[in-house]
């Protein structure tokens, strides 16, 4: 039975998120309502979700991943810095009875092996307090990713992106696929406000195919 | 009520059953597994990222404890992912693992074999190493794998 949109949102949003996240880390939680949109759109209008290999680079609680799992991915693979995150994902992957793999590993060190990862997804640092860490993970997905490289980035960032996608990390195309409201919630002291929003882009990254890259 | 179908999930909650999931929610005894897991597929593709390592692949396998779990067969899944592995470290680390079974060389003929097939679907997805490390093939570094987490974080002097 095919999951409906309501249904994904509905499990994603009973997870556990954070209980002190890391401002180093830039540890955001995905929001339910995000992630379900993102992996909803992999599935249903491109199909790189169900009986994929899926990895979630910097997984934090695992949501991503995890909604992949949920689509009916055939392996998902996690991959995070941080031990605390990782468990957190273990336990939120017991509660939704699912089976996930964890590395624990600086995205930024990984290298690139064979092309059994077809889809990566994530939700990278947006850069804000280590600059250039967006561009890093996208960097190291698109090496990694043999079919599509799902993402999001601050919306005043889209020519950036668009511009070292294409020109540096070997993407074939970069869209836009549809503009989303990131809620951030208060979680740091330096936050002012209670709750802002600010605009992101879910990007859908298509790489090179292998035999095409000059590597 | 009756209940068609329990089990008692590898997490050691029940399920199969949505009325009894709400009705029963057992605490998590203490010694239950882990569910953490690495499995042959991800072994794969991890390589030694040391600085200066030429050839950190494929990572060699110390074995302290081995799982074994039992995983759905996709056979479309398995012909795709043929193409992709790298059929010599997997057979290798299959027979680390203890399960010898993999011949040394592989091509897409075997592919229909079914025989073949579930023995390369038992060694890619349903062993796990839980215990153990990954050895750096050039270098002898050791990656530990706990709970079935490899931690392949390097040390300042290594990036």
């Amino acid at each position: 039975m095919k999951l409906k949109l309501k249904q994904l949102e509905g499990l994603l949003g009973s997870l556990e998120q954070f209980s002190t996240p890391k401002i180093e880390l830039e540890q955001y939680p995905t929001g339910a309502h995000i992630a379900s949109r993102m992996l909803y759109t992999a599935e249903n209008s491109f199909e790189d979700v169900n009986s994929k290999v899926v990895a979630d680079f910097g997984c934090g609680c695992g949501t991503l991943g995890l909604a992949a799992g949920l689509l009916g991915a055939e392996s998902v693979i996690g991959l995070d810095i941080d031990t605390e995150s990782l468990e957190i994902a273990s336990a939120n992957m017991d509660e939704l009875e699912l089976d996930m793999d964890f590395i624990q590993c600086d995205i930024r060190n990984l290298k690139r092996r064979g092309q059994i990862v077809e889809t990566v997804v994530m939700n990278p640092p947006f850069g804000t307090r280590r600059k250039g860490a967006d561009m890093d993970f996208l960097s190291a997905a698109m090496k990694v990713a043999s079919q599509a490289v799902y993402s999001l980035h601050k919306t005043t960032t889209r020519e950036h992106v668009k511009r070292a996608a294409l020109r540096d990390y070997n993407a074939r195309s970069a869209e836009v696929i549809c503009e989303l409201r990131y809620d951030v919630p208060q979680l740091y002291k330096f936050h002012k406000k209670k709750e802002v929003d600010i605009a992101v882009d879910l990007w859908r990254f298509v790489p090179q195919r292998r035999q095409e890259r000059s590597l | 009520m009756t209940y068609l179908r329990t089990h008692i999930h590898r997490s050691g909650r029940f399920s199969g059953n949505e009325e009894l999931k709400t009705l029963v929610k057992l605490p998590l005894p203490r010694d239950v597994p882990s569910n953490f897991q690495m499995r042959l597929l991800t072994h794969n593709m991890l390589s030694s990222n040391i600085k200066g390592v030429a050839n950190g692949f494929p990572l060699k396998i110390e074995v302290v404890k081995v799982v074994e779990k039992e995983v759905d067969f996709n056979i479309d899944f398995l012909k795709n992912m043929f193409h992709k592995v790298e059929w010599k470290a997997l057979a290798e680390a299959s027979t680390t693992m203890g399960y010898p079974e993999l011949p040394e060389n592989a091509d897409a003929s075997m592919l229909d074999s079914d025989d073949f097939l579930h023995k390369f679907h038992h060694a890619l997805l349903e062993l796990h190493l839980e215990e153990g490390a990954l050895v750096c093939p050039e270098t002898g570094r050791k990656f530990p794998v706990q709970k079935g987490i490899p931690n392949m974080l390097l040390h300042e002097d290594e990036v």
